[in-house]
């Protein structure tokens, strides 16, 4: 490995490579400022937006399926946006998603990001789990295409892009974040990057689980960051689950898995019964956090596995779903070949998106002057659980904005090469021996355990006490090589979310959206629901003890 | 191996190559495009939906021999 290190000097660092970076890139570009992107992965091609079905939702209340239009506004997606985030939502946030996100499409459309449209040009709509309308538009070749779209953009328009770069620590000159640590993870070559301003769009914690719906993990590196550099974080107990289609012992990545129910699709348990039909007040349109307990539940009482009857997807869907190149399509053609549409596919809970994570305002600004967050890596828009459709489109526009934003923000950095050296200090060492790799695999089945679908305080305390105990073992160790420096980073960036969110979820003494504490009975849930619609919020200063309040407010 | 090119049926457009985040293909000193390192793939299939030519397939063990896994999933509990 060598020791000496460059730097670079860019006007805005944008962290990350999926959508929210490739947006945020997009629009810092845009305005002349030099943009440099680093991504752990390769951009576009990485994080939870490279397999995610890119459905994004915006009111046009355009076509469905052929029939015309529909009664869709963004007011209606702004009511169905805070119904289904309960209280917890930063209403401010959402209209801006709601009203922005219409422009926005447009303009990608017309600069040629392929949207489902008609032959008259009406975006073809679907309806996204939780909607009242239909609402999603999506990119034929899904996000993938979205996103290879916004890399070329902002490539044209002259941001520079780092691939299997991993930002290790964030540098700061004591009134403002002044640049980043990067390393390369193939030869563990050390940059120090000099930036006047920097944008966390790095995602979220998706490899916390050890069953996770995201085919390209994030590693919680976007809360580590922020927490170090002294941003607050909230919402963490929101952890949003789907189910996911498992075989050969694997968890394959598939969006749009829980918009399957509503699309007529029968789901057997172990008996052959279609066990979501007997669950009373499900409906025709189930959300999310409606229909990932039912099918926990179902596997937890021994009536597992659940399988997907293929047979009852209608004709009509398996051809919508292969004009738009639907995952699911290409993993059952892999599985069973051209016959896939008579057999059946086991599915599990995953997890799917992180809800918590760094508190912004309207322009991705955090309480870190310098420092700016977008996409699943900031809080906010979705609340305790989101409608389908909403997480692309919160990219979209919150990662344009904050892009704007970083680019305005101006600065100039006077970070140097040698205090890059000094927060190397916090990571590179003498080669500890122990065992990341296992320690990551122990911590990710403790979070299943006790953090996952549904929650009581007892295995919440076991959780964290185990969590606590990672995060001192991971703060203390140091590496030295490529790789176990890279696992050493998984290992801290999953204890400090798991730390957070096992807090934030033995503090929310209620059930609600994604959060769903067993040991709390309904009815106590009831009685204290409007006293409950605040958010839990972690700063720096009050160390790991949450406070109550209203964050970005 | 969880990928596979049919060589009647690819060109070597390369567009796999460009496709893949986890970089599996790669294009030999005499052109041919091939998945060297399939053992990093993580199954996401863009690669798959991404060939123009429908070359390239994924293995799987038969679905009939697949083990009822997705049971494992709610043991803790
Ligand atoms: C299978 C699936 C399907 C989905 N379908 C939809 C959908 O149809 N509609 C919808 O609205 N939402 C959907 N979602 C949710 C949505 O895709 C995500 O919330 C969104 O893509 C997150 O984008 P992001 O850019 O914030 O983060 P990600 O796409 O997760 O990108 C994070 C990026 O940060 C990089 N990174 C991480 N750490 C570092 C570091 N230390 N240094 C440098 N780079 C780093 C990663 O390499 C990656 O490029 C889906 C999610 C999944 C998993
Ligand atoms: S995309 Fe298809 S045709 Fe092109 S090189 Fe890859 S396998 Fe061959
Ligand atoms: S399935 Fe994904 S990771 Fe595997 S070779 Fe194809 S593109 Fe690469």
């Amino acid at each position: 490995m060598r020791t000496d290190m460059d730097i670079l000097h860019t006007d805005v660092l944008i962290i990350g490579g999926g959508a929210a970076a490739l947006a945020a890139a997009c629009a810092a570009a845009e305005t002349g400022a030099g943009v440099l992107l680093v991504d752990a992965g390769r951009p576009a091609r990485s994080g939870s937006s490279a397999t995610a079905g890119g459905g994004t939702a915006a009111a046009f209340g355009q076509t469905c399926l052929g029939v015309p239009g529909n009664d869709d506004t963004p007011e209606i997606h702004f009511e169905d946006t805070l119904r289904e985030g309960r209280g917890i939502n930063n209403p401010r946030l959402v209209n801006l998603l709601v009203t922005e996100i219409l422009p926005l499409v447009r303009r990608l459309t017309a600069a040629g990001v392929p949207y489902a449209r008609t032959e008259e040009g009406l975006y073809y709509q679907n309806r996204g789990v939780g909607q009242s309308r239909p609402r999603n538009c999506t990119p034929r070749g899904n996000s993938a295409a979205l996103c290879e779209w916004l890399f070329k953009t902002a490539a044209f328009r002259g941001a520079v892009s780092l691939c299997r770069m991993r930002i290790l620590s964030l540098l700061h000159d004591g009134s403002r974040v002044s640049g980043a640590v990067a390393m390369r993870t193939d030869t563990g070559e050390m940059l120090c990057i000099a930036a006047g301003s920097v944008v966390i769009a790095a995602g979220s914690a998706t490899a916390l689980m050890p069953y996770a719906s995201a085919a390209f993990p994030t590693w919680g590196d976007a809360f580590r960051l922020a927490w170090e550099a002294g941003a607050e974080l909230a919402n963490m107990e929101f952890l949003e689950f789907t189910f996911a289609p498992m075989a050969a012992g694997r968890v394959f990545s598939c969006g749009g898995s829980t918009q399957l129910v509503s699309r007529g699709a029968r789901f057997i348990n172990n008996a052959g019964e279609a066990f979501l039909e007997r669950l009373p007040g499900l409906g025709s349109h189930p959300t999310r956090a409606a229909l990932v307990p039912a099918f926990y539940r179902e596997i937890r009482a021994g009536r597992g596995p659940i399988r997907l009857e293929c047979a009852s997807i209608p004709a009509a869907r398996w051809e919508e779903w292969a004009a738009i190149g639907h995952p699911l399509i290409e993993l059952l053609k892999a599985l069973y070949g051209s016959g896939y549409q008579h057999e059946t596919l086991a599915f599990t809970p995953a997890l799917h998106c992180v809800l918590g994570g760094i508190v912004t305002g309207e322009w991705g600004e955090t309480a870190v002057p310098g420092l700016f967050a977008a996409g699943e890596a900031a809080t906010g828009v979705h609340g305790a659980a989101r409608l389908g459709g909403n997480a692309i489109a919160e990219c979209l526009v919150f990662g344009s904005r904050a892009g704007a934003a970083a680019a305005a923000a101006g600065g100039t950095s006077r970070a140097g090469v040698q205090q890059a050296r000094e927060a190397l200090e916090a990571f590179r060492g003498e080669e500890s021996s122990e065992p990341f790799q296992a320690h990551v695999a122990l911590l990710r089945q403790t979070a299943w355990e006790t953090l996952g679908v549904v929650r009581t305080a007892s295995e919440l305390e076991r959780g964290q006490r185990f969590f606590d105990g990672m995060a001192a073992l991971a703060g203390k160790s140091r590496a030295l090589s490529a790789r176990s420096l890279c696992e050493l980073l998984n290992l801290r960036g999953l204890a400090l979310t798991a730390q957070l969110a096992s807090r934030a979820a033995l503090e929310r003494t209620e059930s609600r959206g994604c959060h769903l504490r067993e040991d709390i009975p309904d009815a106590a849930s009831r009685q204290t629901e409007a006293a409950w619609r605040l958010n839990i919020i972690f700063a720096r200063d009050g160390g790991m003890c949450p406070r109550r309040g209203h964050a970005g407010c | 191996m969880p990928v596979r090119i049919d060589r009647q049926k690819c060109d070597n457009c390369g567009r796999c190559l460009e496709r893949c985040g986890m970089d599996i293909y790669v294009r030999s000193s005499g052109g041919t495009v091939f998945p060297r390192y399939p053992r990093k793939c993580v199954d996401c299939t863009l690669c798959v939906s991404g060939c123009p030519l429908h070359a390239i397939s994924m293995i799987f063990p038969h679905a009939g021999s697949l083990p009822a896994t997705s049971g494992e999933a709610c043991h803790a509990h």
